[in-house]
Formats: C-alpha cells, structure tokens, sequence
C-alpha cells in the first residue's frame, strides 16, 4: 500500500490546503530555533574552519584589548613611579631639616592625595611615627599639612603663609615646624598640564582608532570568507525553500556566538599579554598594586561588545548579499 | 513495483499520516510547466553568450521529460529558469499557470519550497547534516513539525533504499547513496515537479541506470512530473517526451521513438 499513497483525501493538512492551483502561498517565519541549530551544526562539523574564524576575531580582539589594557597599566605604573619618586625626594628634604628620621612623631593635617600617601609609608618605612590626631599629648617633631589641588612634586619649606587661619589655629602647638605639602599650582603649570593631558588624549584616541580599525580589517575579512566560501550551501537552502531572512538569521546568529566566544577569549588574552609584557618591565608586584582594575574590566566588556558588534556587522553585508543571490549563482560559485 | 515496498517500520512512522502528505494534489489544469519564448544571455566583461534563444515548452502534469543536447546547448540554463533559480532575458515561465516573473523573493521561496524538488549532478546534499536531517529541512522550511518531518523522511528515505543510512553525513555514503537521498530530499513537499539536472554524471553507468529507473517509479508511483537534463541515453527508454535542445534552441520534441537523435542506439 505505501508504494502507491491514495490520492488526496480531505484531511485538514495545510500541505495539501495550500496547494491550490495558480495560488502562491506565504513561507512561514521560522522559530529561531532550526536557524540555531543550522548554526551549531554547521559549527560543529566545520570545527577546524570556525576555530580559524575564531582566531582570527580573537586576534584582533586581543590586539584592541593589549593596546587598551596596556594604556591602563602603563599610567598606573607611571603614576605609582612619579608618585614614588616625588616622596623620595620629599623624604630627602625632611631628612635634611629635621635629621633622621627614627622615632621622629609626625601630625598630619588635611587629605594626603596618592603621591603623598606614598610619602607617609616611605617615613613609617624609614622609622617615623605619623598620626593625624592633633590631640596626641607627645611632642611632634614636624606637621604636614596636605590638601588641596596642587601637586606635591615640591616641599615648599617651613610654615609659608599659605594655609588659612583655620588651619593654622587647628594647630594645637603654634609655632612648631610646620611642612607645607599643599602648595597651589601656578598658571603655567596648570597650562602645561592641560597640554600634556590633551596630547595624551590624542594619542589615546589614535592609538585606540588604529586598533579598532586594524581588528574591525581582520573580522571583516574572516567573517567574509567564511560566509562567501558556504554560497553554494546558501543557494541549496535556497532552492529547499528557504527564505532570505532565514539564511540572514543564520549567519548573524553565527556572528553573535563567534563575536562572543572571540571576544572572550581574545579579551582575556589581550589583558593577559599586557600585563604580562608590564611586570617583566616593572615587577609584577608594581602592576598588581598600581592598575586600575576597575577600569581594566570595563575594557574587558567594552572590547567583548565591540568584538559581537565588529563581527555582526562584519557579516551583515555578506549575509545580505547571499540572501538576495539568485540560487543559480549562488550554486555557480565554487570557492 | 514492490522491491520498493516499504519494509517493516523501526520510526514508527504514521502510514496513513504520511500517506496524506504525500498525496498527490489533485489539480485541474493538467499542464504543470509552460515556458514561452525564452532567451538568456550571459554578459562578460570580454563577450556575451546567447545560452538560449526561444526556447518554449509545455509539459503536463506526470510527464517523464528528458531534456537532451550537445554540452554548451543550453540545458542546464533552462533547468535553472524553469527551476525559478535564475531570471530569463525575455521569455516567461508559467508554474501552474503562475508567472514566475511576478514572484517576491519570498514567494519565490514558497514555490521552490513546495511546488519544485531539485536534484544535482553534484547532489547538493549539505553535509552538516545527516541525511534524514536532509530531507527534514525542506519541510521544515515549509513549516511542518519535526515529529512528522521525521516521519515523512524516514518513509522517504525506505521509498529511495536508503532506510539503512538514514542517520548518516553524506560524506560516508557513495556517490549513489547520495543520489537517492537528493532524490528524497526533493520529494520532501510532495512538489508537482522534480527538476534533475545531469542526475546521473557523476555515477558509473550502473549506478545511472539504477537512478533512471527510481525516478520512473516515483514519477510513476507519486504522479510527479520529473524534468531532466541529461547527456544519458539511458534516459531514452524511460522518458515519455525527448526534448532536444542545441544551440539555445529546442529543435526536437517527441516521443523517444519517434525521434531521430544523434548518437542514439
Ligand atoms: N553563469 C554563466 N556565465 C556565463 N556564461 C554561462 C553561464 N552559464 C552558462 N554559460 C554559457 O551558456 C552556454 C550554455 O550553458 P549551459 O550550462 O546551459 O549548457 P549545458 O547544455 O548545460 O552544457 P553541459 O551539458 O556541458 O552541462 C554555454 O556556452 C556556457 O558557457
Ligand atoms: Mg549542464
């Protein structure tokens, strides 16, 4: 009975519905989930191919990410140099004022920023004892008043007439050595670090442009390849019956797991790469300690992002092109 | 007829389901294909090649059609504008008395999906998939569930001797195990029409003859018109009309007897 199936019966089938004469019917939309498994099937089989494509965008991600990364790093590691270099030298003027500096007491007044953070752990280091509790009944050798917005590169020497009646009646003991940390910045100064601030900006961006345009180059150029070498499968889903929106969905949705998986891996080994180049240069210990790893995971997700979004759009040209070729062309062309 | 019967079933296929879906629609118009007057160039950058000049056909609905000429003469250029794979220059092909010129994209779509099965020289079978998964797109392009899918496949797959394989890539079978499971991913929708293009070039003589004779049947048992492109004279004793085409024209058309072909024994 199977070799000769009945002619049509009135069943409720559509198949047999819609087949009407002269009537051309709607392709249904497809659930997401035959494009994904169209995807991952195709992945899995073509595991070397989607590995190299793979490489390719984890590359290029990982070159974004060491070149971002590496920019972090580096301002952190020179901040925590200057920083270490303008309290040795800070060290050395107090040393020359009120000799050494064993089990010398020392008060502080006012917020020590970063570099002079430094400073007081170079005198605990050197055997000083700092507080900053004014009411302290021992005698303090020296008090060093921090604050404001000027950069302690200087000590601008013994009580100078900058710090404000409140500050000065805050002293418990007037007239002791007073170091004056907080010296304000001078026009010129504040002009050269505005320029250097810009310039540094600038290259930033440039950097970061060549970067992103160098990797957006090679993702472009895997995701290309690898949907113009599958035409042919294209034109045979065509002629199956699928819909230009079908085979646009597979390759985004091939898009979005490379860019993910790429992005990741390529992210990870970005950071990896310059932190690694970085503690050869400056000592592990110095790039764990000076990096700021909050921003270093923002550019972690920011390249991941930026790696779906190259590649998405990387294959949406393509992708494009494939769902409008004629099947007979597509089948034609033998890459 | 019943070496082709299908054995006994490990899918537990639906029988009557599927028999419902292979159903043959039953369709007033008894021509399927009509073709008038087409011409397709193929423009270079260097010439321009006439592939076809007029060509115009009709077949009808169960016709066995062997479309024969010299390589170069046309034949695969007509498959593909018959097909709704490629545009003519001028001309027009009608589909169940459609104007295929008409057709979006999606539309395009649903014909190819439903009213056409395709067959190639080089099969075409994607190979991430195994050959039931093969015969499954198609309907699941068309919308059907997999669990019927399955079905129908499976059944399909019994019908072209292929029930042993059905869980194979493509990749692992010969080059006629993957003919017949092109052959079967064609019949997927139950199309009016199979379009074979040089089905047997890439199979030994043999192995050509045994694809001859299944597209017969089916074409015999399911009521399907089957058109194909051939160099194979074999297709002679089986086709029902002889199309001779050469030089972008049809200059033949008629019964294999009746006509006087070169090279024909
Ligand atoms: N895409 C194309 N671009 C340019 N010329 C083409 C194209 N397709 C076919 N042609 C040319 O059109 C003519 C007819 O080609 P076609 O493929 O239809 O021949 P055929 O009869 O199928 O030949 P064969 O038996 O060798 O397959 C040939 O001269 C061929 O060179
Ligand atoms: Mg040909």
């Amino acid at each position: 009975m199977s070799t000769t199936p009945p002619a049509a019966t009135a069943s409720g089938l559509n198949s047999t519905d819609i087949n009407q004469v002269g009537d051309i019917g709607r392709q249904p939309n497809l659930p997401v989930l035959i494009a994904w498994e169209v995807v991952t099937q195709g992945i899995r089989i073509r595991l070397g191919r989607s590995l190299v494509t793979l490489t390719s965008v984890a590359l290029g991600i990982a070159f974004l990410a060491s070149i971002l990364i590496g920019q972090v790093v580096q301002r952190g590691v020179q901040g925590e140099r200057d920083a270490r270099d303008v309290a040795i030298r800070c060290v050395a003027a107090l040393e020359a004022d009120l000799g050494q500096m064993t089990g010398k007491r020392l008060l502080t007044i006012g917020a020590p920023d970063a570099a002079n953070q430094r400073l007081l752990e170079l005198l605990v280091a050197a055997g000083a004892i700092v507080s900053d509790q004014a009411q302290d009944p021992a005698p303090v050798a020296a008090t060093l008043l921090f604050g404001g917005l000027g950069p302690s590169s200087t000590v601008s020497g013994r009580v100078a007439g900058s710090f404000t009646p409140a500050q000065i009646s805050a002293d418990p003991v007037p007239g002791r050595v007073i170091i004056n940390f907080n010296r304000p910045a001078t026009a010129e100064e504040l002009a050269a670090q505005a320029d250097a601030e810009y310039r540094n900006r600038a290259r930033t961006a440039w950097i970061t442009g060549i970067a992103l345009a160098v990797t957006a180059i090679g993702i472009t150029n895997a995701m290309l390849m690898s949907v113009t070498e599958r035409f042919r499968e294209i034109g045979t889903m065509k002629c199956l019956g699928a819909m230009g929106s079908f085979i646009r969905r597979v390759f985004v949705i091939e898009a979005c797991l490379i860019g993910v998986a790429g992005g990741i891996s390529g992210a990870l080994l970005g950071m990896l790469a310059s932190c690694i180049s970085y503690g050869v240069r400056y000592g592990a210990g110095m790039v764990m300690t000076s990096t700021a790893w909050g921003m270093v995971s923002l550019l972690l997700i920011g390249t991941v992002i930026a790696s779906v979004v190259l590649s998405v759009t990387a294959a949406v040209y393509p992708a494009w092109v494939a769902a409008r070729m004629r099947p007979a062309n597509a089948l034609r062309s033998s890459v | 007829m019943s070496t082709l019967a299908l054995p006994e079933s490990p899918h537990g296929l639906n029988h009557q389901l599927v028999d419902e879906l292979l159903a043959v629609p039953d369709h007033g118009s008894k021509i399927v294909v009509r073709a008038v007057g087409l011409t397709k160039v193929y423009r270079t950058a260097s010439h321009e090649t006439h592939a076809l000049r007029g060509a115009s056909l009709t077949v009808k609905r169960g016709e066995y059609i062997a479309i024969m000429g010299p390589s170069g003469s046309g034949k695969s250029t007509l498959f593909n504008l018959v097909g709704a794979l490629s545009r003519p220059t001028s001309g027009k092909v009608y589909i169940d008395q459609v104007d295929i010129a008409q057709l979006d994209h999606d539309e395009l779509a649903w014909l190819r999906c439903r009213k056409i099965g395709y067959i190639f020289q080089t099969y075409n079978l994607l190979r991430v998939m195994t050959c039931l998964e093969n015969v499954m797109l198609p309907m699941a392009f068309a919308g059907l569930d997999s669990d019927t899918a399955r079905d129908k496949a499976a059944w399909l797959l019994e019908r072209v001797g292929l029930g042993h394989r059905i869980l194979h890539k493509p990749t692992e079978l010969s080059g006629g195990q993957q003919q017949r499971c092109a052959i079967a991913r064609a019949l997927a929708n139950s199309p009016d029409i199979v379009l074979a293009d040089e089905p047997t070039g890439n199979l030994d003589s043999r192995t050509g003859e045994e694809m001859i004779a299944l597209l017969a049947q089916l074409q015999h048992d399911l009521g399907v018109t089957v058109i194909s492109a051939t160099h194979d004279h074999k297709m002679l004793q089986r086709a029902d009309r002889i199309l001779w085409i050469q030089d972008g024209l049809i200059v033949k058309d008629g019964k294999p007897a009746d006509l006087e072909l070169p090279g024909a024994h």
